[in-house]
């Protein structure tokens, strides 16, 4: 008797696992976020040894190349002094300039883009998987880093804070196939919302939209929280679909991932997610989007 | 009279200390195990990726579970199921579930199968890496696939996979020599 009802129960665990998928694809397929903080139990306990790894890594190849492999250091440092000299001369010239724009701003009442305070971190476990493109960063919550919270370098956008740990968070890539930006065509002021595709991103824009080679997009400052006129990158391929309506624009982000060490979150982050997230908790976050709209 | 002539220097313990330390799947303890898992996810998300670039992206998690679910008691494998899978979708934008529901299948298709293989061969052990890698792996390209990531055809990301599959395999294989010797005891618990 016991032992055909032990048979039955494992009869349902395992048409209960074979169902899981089937509940698994009509989820949001939308990455655990901070809402759920037991999730991160792990990671809380993961993050201090992760840190020790990278910095120790780093402090060792820091070493490596600052006291032992010095070969070709003389003739490199011959090579810096003339391009020194040629970097002075452009950077007064550039000075000048910057004095002229600045100047001019002031002249047409042009506000700068961006005024919000900013926080820099150093990136800890750059690496992340093939297909779904992360990045940890060393300030967390402790840091009032929030979720939604945009991310970005010198050279352009590197992607939005995705779920936060107390001295760590998670940035979800730019390049990553889940992640959607709102940007312009800076040229023609054309706007397309941007998706990741692993190592590059995909625009789908009309095809009367003009559209050139090189032409550099940027943040159209809308929704996401992204101030407006941050670089993104510039379009690399144009491909026109087989029903003559839409083309396809391939984009080369200006951040190169793999050799990001600092990034700069700002804190203008998206203020109506913030204002919803007050209200509704962060558990709103992981409600599925016709039941975000309908709450 | 014997416990006299055990020797109890400090070499030694210390060699018995290490011993008793030594990262493995399936100590006897749960704690112990649980602790070894988040080493071995240590090592897999944060240290490969270091040393071997973009071909360090392995698959050390699956082989160690594959050895939890043919040694230890259902519950104790899905409590691994639970914290491998969390740790996994917590350091990576995978959507939440992923691993959880390929693991937990897993898991549940080798309890069933268990009892009815004679674990002292290689075979079964083999097949069994085999196919729980490539499930898993199967199951990420599909969702891969679902959410039109990755193009799945550039030779690096085919390049990876292989390396992956192989190094599974092969771990998998070398953590279980062990249980694959004719006069082994059984694994399974009985």
């Amino acid at each position: 008797m016991a032992k055909s009802r032990a048979r039955v129960f494992w009869r349902l665990i395992l048409v209960a696992s074979l169902l899981s998928p089937f509940v698994f694809f009509s989820s949001t397929l939308r990455p655990w976020t901070t809402a759920s903080q037991f999730t991160l139990v792990t990671q809380e306990i993961l993050y201090p040894f992760e840190y020790v790894w990278d910095s120790g890594s780093g402090f060792v190849g820091r070493v490596w190349n600052h006291y032992f492999a010095l070969t070709g250091v003389s003739k490199e440092n011959t090579l810096l002094k003339s391009d020194v000299a040629v970097l002075k001369t452009k950077l007064l010239d550039y000075e000048d300039k910057l004095q002229e724009i600045t100047r001019l701003r002031n002249l047409l009442g042009f506000t700068q883009h961006f005024q919000g305070a900013h926080l820099v971190a150093e990136v800890i476990g750059a690496r992340s998987y093939p297909s779904f493109k992360t990045l940890r960063i060393s300030k967390g919550k402790r840091d009032s880093v929030k979720v939604g919270m945009p991310v970005v370098t010198a050279e352009g956008v590197v992607g939005r804070v995705i779920r936060t740990g107390q001295k760590f968070a998670d940035v979800h890539l730019l390049i990553d196939a889940n992640f959607n930006l709102d940007v312009l065509l800076q040229r023609t002021r054309v706007r397309g919302v941007l998706k990741g595709a692993d190592t590059h991103c995909l625009l789908k824009l009309n095809r009367r939209a003009e559209v050139r080679i090189g032409d550099t997009l940027i943040t159209s400052g809308i929704v996401g929280g992204f101030a407006k006129g941050l670089q993104v990158g510039k379009v690399v391929r144009i491909s026109y679909e087989s029903d003559n309506i839409s083309q396809t624009i391939t984009v080369e982000p200006w951040t190169d991932f793999d050799r990001i060490e600092e990034v700069i979150v700002l804190e203008n982050h998206d203020q109506e997610l913030q204002k919803i997230i007050e209200t509704a908790g962060e558990s709103w976050l992981d409600k599925p989007f016709d039941e975000q709209k309908g709450g | 009279m014997i416990d006299i002539l055990e020797r109890r220097d400090a070499l030694t313990r210390l060699r018995r200390t290490l011993r008793k330390w030594r990262p493995r799947p399936n100590t006897g303890s749960l704690t112990k195990d649980l602790i070894f898992l988040l080493i071995i996810a240590f090592i897999q998300i944060t240290v490969l990726p270091y040393l071997f670039g973009s071909l360090g992206y392995l698959d050390l998690i699956t082989p160690w579970l594959v050895i939890t679910f043919i040694r230890q008691r259902p519950l104790q494998g899905t409590i691994h199921v639970i914290v491998a899978a969390l740790v996994l979708e917590t350091r990576l934008a995978v959507p939440a579930g992923l691993y959880i529901c390929a693991y937990w299948i897993l898991a549940n298709v080798i309890f069933t199968v268990r009892p009815a293989l004679s674990w002292r061969y290689k075979t079964p052990w083999l097949v069994s890496y085999a196919t729980a890698t490539l499930w898993v792996m199967l199951f990420e390209l599909f969702v891969i696939n679902f959410l039109q990531t990755a193009s799945l055809s550039q030779p690096v990301y085919i390049a990876q996979q292989v390396v992956r599959f192989l190094v599974s395999i092969s771990f998998g294989m070398y953590l279980s020599r062990e249980w694959m010797t004719i006069d082994a005891e059984e694994p399974v618990p009985q």
